[in-house]
């Protein structure tokens, strides 16, 4: 895909093309694994692949309804966290997390569930915690797994998401110098989830992030990850989040996602799962914050038996743009898989699904359902959705079904004749209609803190506390 | 308590009331009845301050002010209640938590204290002991799943719980088994009081043998076409509305 269209000269991207190739050329040499070989060739072809293609714009099937073209513009600083050590707010025994969002304690301060605690770029060893893993469960940020143990890296890492799936996926690939890695040992079993958190734009700069996470589950293994992040409301910067996730035979991997970027920041994140036979994944996805957000989620079933169940649910406010792309690829026969999406958008707010089932000539006896419903709180508000099955195979059970509405009159009348005021009453549809999503969370210890960051970005959601109840 | 003056209603553009006069004093009950389609509902969802009728003259006093201005909330704090023909399911709002918010939210408007939670479990349980319904209703969406009775049923706890100074029912006794309706008219009858007023919109006699009203109204040709006591109601079950019909239009 070339540059230009949508507004933007063919200069600004290429000015923009050639900004993000010299920060890669002066960075590599200090990146992290600069010294593996295969790792270089691989972040020098990401690098490449990301000077050919630029930024998507919209003439890109892919993008059409998502322009990125304010993330183009953007000089952001891609100087990563450098060496230095960093100006630490709040850091220490504190337990706090730095300015952000008032729910970010709810995640971190109950139970002293292990997790690792990423602030603008850089482990936090004050904020973290890992004394609690299971035996068998690792949990490391990037740079550190990179170095203790490379040849675990090389037969996955970015042969996952393939970096020339997105130029947001190559970007990463050639930059990615923070993340985490979470590991299970074949039969390990976690209990509680692992948080990993990551705080951005605490720092000032303009940055551009691109943590890399890799999540292995050995056979039989079973561990359930939270990827949270948070950011500072004023702060403008991009997190460009890659995950990768490898769950090995009769594995189960459980994946919670919860972006509550800041108000003025851009999040785009890849995900995408390798599921070995009789494997099975199920990926969480709640994304509130961010003046633009993108999540790719991507699975391929390629054994035998293999199911994913994906869930999530997406809220645009105010003037948010906020897209999910979901792609589930039935390649083997006896696979499952399940989605169940919602979306709300108020205000401008403006939302995008795009649900991609792909069920290949040989994957006979598939079940594949995606649901996908939305919820209009405004008339100038917006949702996009598009369910898009390609079967190849005849016999499978498949269903798809997508619907836009708005809150029902006759609930809001039932409500208000009971004496509940009105913004009260949109209140209490509006999280009645996002409650069955919420519900879908297996555990019901993040139950209560994800329902009350969803709540928090309702508009008049703080009034209705009680009804997580 | 409730005084309505020469109401008229219409609906996308046709007429459905067009003339009603009604006085409710405190402590009466009083009983509506009509034939399918002559706008007791409308009449009900007028005075509970449903959007989509067309007021299009008259005035309606609830308690000496005029009630068409206030929205809905504000009807139902000012003391007023329907017990809604056709209850609608709400799926994602817990029953108990929307009870929670209903109940506090009057007592707010009243200047009372929130219920605590055990006062607010006690007045629930004593409420649907009354009502011979299940707790285990309360732990669903609103009248998610609930079958016609227990919908009818609840619309009358609701009734009890939120005690207010003029409940209108419409037609909760359809659709209702004899225990049912027993069950209803013990929940209102426990209602009557002297400050207390009840409409009961009813398309048959039978809810009136358990709950005996003092004023008996007959709406037909969308005005009240003939008002009398008890002795009226089993005059149409006899007769049949085609009587006052007639009656009417030839007067
Ligand atoms: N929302 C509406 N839209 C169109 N017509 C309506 C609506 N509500 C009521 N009507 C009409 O108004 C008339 C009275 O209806 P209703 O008040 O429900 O009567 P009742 O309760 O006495 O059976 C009927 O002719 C009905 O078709
Ligand atoms: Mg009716």
């Amino acid at each position: 895909m070339g540059a230009g269209g949508g507004g933007r000269g063919m200069n600004g991207a290429a000015a923009s093309a050639a900004r993000y190739a010299e920060a890669f050329a002066r960075r590599e040499p200090a990146l992290p694994g600069h010294d593996l070989a295969w790792l270089r060739d691989v972040r020098r072809a990401a690098a490449d692949a990301f000077s050919r293609s630029g930024f998507p714009t919209p003439r890109n099937e892919h993008w059409k309804y998502t322009n990125v073209a304010p993330i183009e513009k953007r000089a952001f600083d891609l100087d990563g966290a450098g060496a230095a050590p960093r100006a630490a707010p709040g850091n220490g025994a504190s337990g706090t997390l730095p300015g952000g969002n008032g729910t970010s304690g709810a995640f971190l301060d109950g139970g002293g569930a292990p997790r690792l605690v990423i602030v603008d770029g850089r482990l936090d060893p004050g904020l973290s915690n890992l004394e609690a893993l299971p035996p068998g469960v690792t949990v490391e940020d990037f740079p550190r797994a990179l170095e203790r143990d490379a040849a675990f890296f090389e037969s996955l890492l970015a042969r996952i998401v393939r970096p020339e799936k997105t130029a947001f996926a190559a970007l990463n690939t050639a930059f990615m110098d923070t993340g985490a890695v979470v590991r299970a040992a074949p039969g390990a079993v976690a209990d509680a989830p692992v948080h990993l958190v990551f705080v951005s734009g605490a720092e000032g700069r303009e940055r551009a992030y691109s943590p890399r996470i890799v999540i292995a589950a050995g056979a039989g293994a079973r561990i359930a990850v939270v990827e949270h992040f948070l950011g500072l409301d004023g702060a403008v910067y991009l997190d460009n989040v890659v995950t990768e996730i490898d769950v090995a035979e009769d594995a189960a991997v459980e994946h919670y996602k919860v972006q509550q970027a800041g108000a003025a920041a851009y999040h785009v994140a890849a995900l995408e799962a390798r599921l070995a036979r009789g494997a099975s994944f199920h990926s969480w996805a709640v994304s509130l914050g961010g003046r633009l957000s993108r999540h790719d989620i991507d699975v391929t079933l390629d054994h035998e038996h293999a199911r994913c169940s994906l869930d999530g649910l997406y809220m645009a406010n105010g003037r948010q743009h906020t897209d999910f792309h979901t792609n589930v690829e039935h390649v083997a026969p006896h696979c499952a898989s399940h989605e169940y999406y919602k979306g709300i958008a108020g205000g401008r707010g403006r939302g995008v699904f795009n649900g991609r089932v792909h069920v290949h000539p040989h994957a006979q006896k598939t079940e594949a359902h995606q649901t996908n419903r939305n919820l209009l709180l405004s008339r100038n508000a917006e949702i996009d959705t598009k369910p898009q099955l390609e079967i190849h195979a005849d016999d499978v059970k498949c269903s798809h079904g997508a619907t836009i509405g708005q809150l029902d009159e006759q609930m809001l009348f039932y409500l208000r004749a009971r004496g509940i005021a009105e913004s009260a009453a949109r209140g209490m549809l509006t999280y009645g209609f996002a409650r069955d999503v919420v519900e879908r969370i297996a555990r019901p210890g993040l139950r209560g803190p994800i329902g009350a960051a969803v709540l928090g970005h309702l508009p008049g959601g703080g009034d209705l506390r009680e009804i997580l109840q | 308590m409730l005084e309505i003056r020469d109401l008229r209603v219409a609906v996308d553009g046709k007429d459905i009331l067009t003339g009603l006069d009604l006085r409710v004093a405190p402590g009466e009950v009083h009983a509506i009845m009509g034939p399918n389609g002559s706008g007791k509902s409308t009449l009900a969802h007028v005075l509970a301050g449903r959007d989509g009728y067309e007021v299009t003259g008259g005035e309606i006093l609830f308690e000496g002010r005029p009630l068409l201005d206030l929205a809905p909330e504000e009807r139902a704090c000012a003391g007023l209640f329907l017990a809604f023909q056709y209850p609608v399911e709400i799926p994602g709002v817990n029953n108990t938590y929307f009870l929670k918010a209903a109940v506090n939210a009057i007592r707010k408007h009243r200047g009372e204290p929130e219920l605590d939670a055990m006062d607010f479990l006690a007045l629930v349980r004593e409420k649907l002991a009354v009502l011979h319904m299940d707790e285990s209703l309360l732990k669903r969406g609103v009248n998610v799943g609930f079958s016609g009775g227990e919908k009818k049923r609840n619309e009358i706890f609701q009734l009890a719980i939120m005690e207010p100074r003029l409940a209108i029912l419409d037609e909760t006794d359809s659709g209702l088994d004899i225990d049912a309706l027993k069950d209803v008219a013990k929940g209102v009858n426990a209602l009557r009081s002297p400050e207390r007023a009840i409409i009961l919109v009813t398309h048959y006699q039978r809810l009136l043998d358990h709950i005996v009203p003092d004023r008996v109204h007959v709406l037909s040709g969308g005005r009240i076409a003939t008002s009398g006591g008890q002795d009226l109601a089993l005059e149409l079950e006899s007769r049949g509305y085609e009587w006052v019909r007639e009656a009417a239009a030839g007067a």
